[in-house]
């Protein structure tokens, strides 16, 4: 995790922010971002180096940095992160606090819908969508 | 001359008009203020979104996704244009569903000149309503806004996802999107976008949208979001690789152009309809005040004329 001189004043915290097509969901400066990449779940540190990243569903987890507030978690169903020296930018289709969630009702969301004889592919899908049952899968874990 | 009765019930008709349409003005300026809020609120994700898909677009190693590029047409093969028509779901907004509906027309017209085929999807009733007289047979599919405080993000997407899916499945090879630019509350453009192909934004457009933002961003400096969009992305890795993000990204991106489109022209509408209740509450106005005098003329015309017949009557005996 190389941090440059120009930016080791901020090195222990970088700023993130949760952009959705209706409003900005989250704007901090946090300590660290674990991020549920396409290719496996990613923590991300300051400093780290820039990149652009395809997101599955799943979990978007904050970690603050200052002890007192416990760690804030996001689901999200897929989408984009932009990371850059100092900043992390998610682009986002939907963002919910994970407490929100009632895992009852998603699993009967998940019983109501239709048998999916293919198996599931966690290849990035090319209508942009991810499956729902996808979806409703990641978010009852 | 209208008998004096007449007259007063005239002018307390136009009087209950007028409070009705500055009713309506007022709520259209309120309802204005909501779609704008809406639409800036959007504006980072759109950015956003429009910077990744430019710098993609100049990145990727093999060939352009049909989006962006487009169908090539074989000889003696007519390409099959759909036009997405936003209109309001009601009326009484001046012209604005009707500039749009006149050029939907014109492009209707101007692309079957060019040998196209045409077809209709009509999002609002007012525009599926005109259109159906006379473009009933191309018309593919049309839907209603509904009577929503906030537009959802979904609904766009749902538009989008058609739209590509019949994109998909050959039944379409070019989309453009008509709906109306929010300029201000008096000004409305009515504006054709290209989405299929996709309009990739060059780095010098972007550029000087950046600039034109970072300006505004000194002025008001507590717009941390749109500070924030000004950035042009920085060179970097991608994961996966860049023909498949851009893969993914391109529907999205379809869907953000529609959300976009449809929020500047709910603006538009309210825009429109504030400026047009605002027109007619003021010629209620005008109408009240020349109706007042109309009738104390003729009123006073009736008590000199009831004088001249004492007076007259009083002499002849």
């Amino acid at each position: 995790m190389a941090t440059e001189p120009s930016v080791s004043s901020h090195a222990a915290s970088f700023h993130l922010e949760l952009v959705t097509p209706e409003k900005i969901v989250f704007n901090r400066r946090v300590a660290a971002v674990t991020l549920p990449a396409s290719e496996g779940v990613m923590q991300i540190l300051p400093g780290h180096a820039p990149v652009i990243l395809a997101l599955r569903p799943g979990v978007v987890d904050i970690l603050d940095g200052a002890a007192k507030t416990p760690p804030e978690k996001f689901f999200v169903e897929g989408g984009f992160a932009e990371i850059s020296q100092d900043r992390c930018v998610l682009l986002l289709e939907n963002a919910v606090t994970t407490s929100s969630i009632d895992p009852k009702s998603v699993a009967e969301r998940l019983a109501a819908l239709p048998p999916d004889a293919a198996p599931l592919s966690t290849e990035l899908p090319a209508t942009g969508h991810w499956p729902a049952r996808l979806v409703l899968q990641a978010m009852i874990e | 001359m209208p008998s004096l009765k007449a007259l007063r019930n005239r002018i307390t008709s136009v009087k209950s008009t007028r409070k009705i349409t500055s009713a309506m003005k007022m709520v259209s300026a309120a309802k204005l203020k909501r779609s704008q809020d809406a639409a800036v609120a959007a504006r980072p994700y759109a950015d956003r979104m429009e910077a990744l898909v430019a710098s993609l677009a100049t990145k990727i190693t093999g060939e352009k996704p049909p989006l962006i590029k487009g169908r090539e047409m074989r000889e003696g093969q007519s390409e099959k244009h759909l036009i997405i028509v936003a209109t309001a779901d009601r009326g009484l907004c001046g012209a604005f569903n009707a500039a749009i509906i006149r050029d939907t027309r014109a492009l209707i017209k101007q692309l079957q000149a060019d040998g196209k085929t045409v077809s209709l999807y009509c999002v609002g009733r007012k525009g599926r309503d005109a259109l159906r007289r006379d473009f009933g047979t191309i018309m593919r599919h049309s839907q209603e806004l509904g009577n929503k405080k906030k537009l959802p993000f979904a609904d766009a997407a749902e538009i989008a996802d058609r739209a590509r899916q019949w994109f998909e499945a050959g039944e379409i090879d070019a989309a453009t999107l008509i709906y109306a630019h929010f300029r201000s509350a008096i000004a409305q453009v009515v504006t054709r976008q290209s989405l299929i192909p996709a309009k990739i934004p060059d780095q010098g457009a972007l550029d000087a949208k950046f600039a034109e933002r970072e300006r505004a961003h000194k002025i008001n400096p507590h717009s941390v979001g749109e500070k924030l969009a000004a950035d042009p992305p920085l060179v970097a890795d991608y994961e996966p690789d860049e023909d498949s993000l851009l893969a993914t990204m391109l529907p999205r991106n379809l869907a953000v152009q529609v959300y976009r489109a449809l929020l500047e022209n709910a603006a538009s509408e309210q825009g429109a309809r504030m400026t047009a209740m605002d027109n007619a509450t003021r010629n209620a106005g005008d109408m009240i005040s020349r109706l007042t005098l109309n009738y104390n003329r003729t009123r006073q015309a009736v008590i000199t004329k009831e004088l001249i017949e004492i007076i007259s009557g009083a002499e002849a005996v």
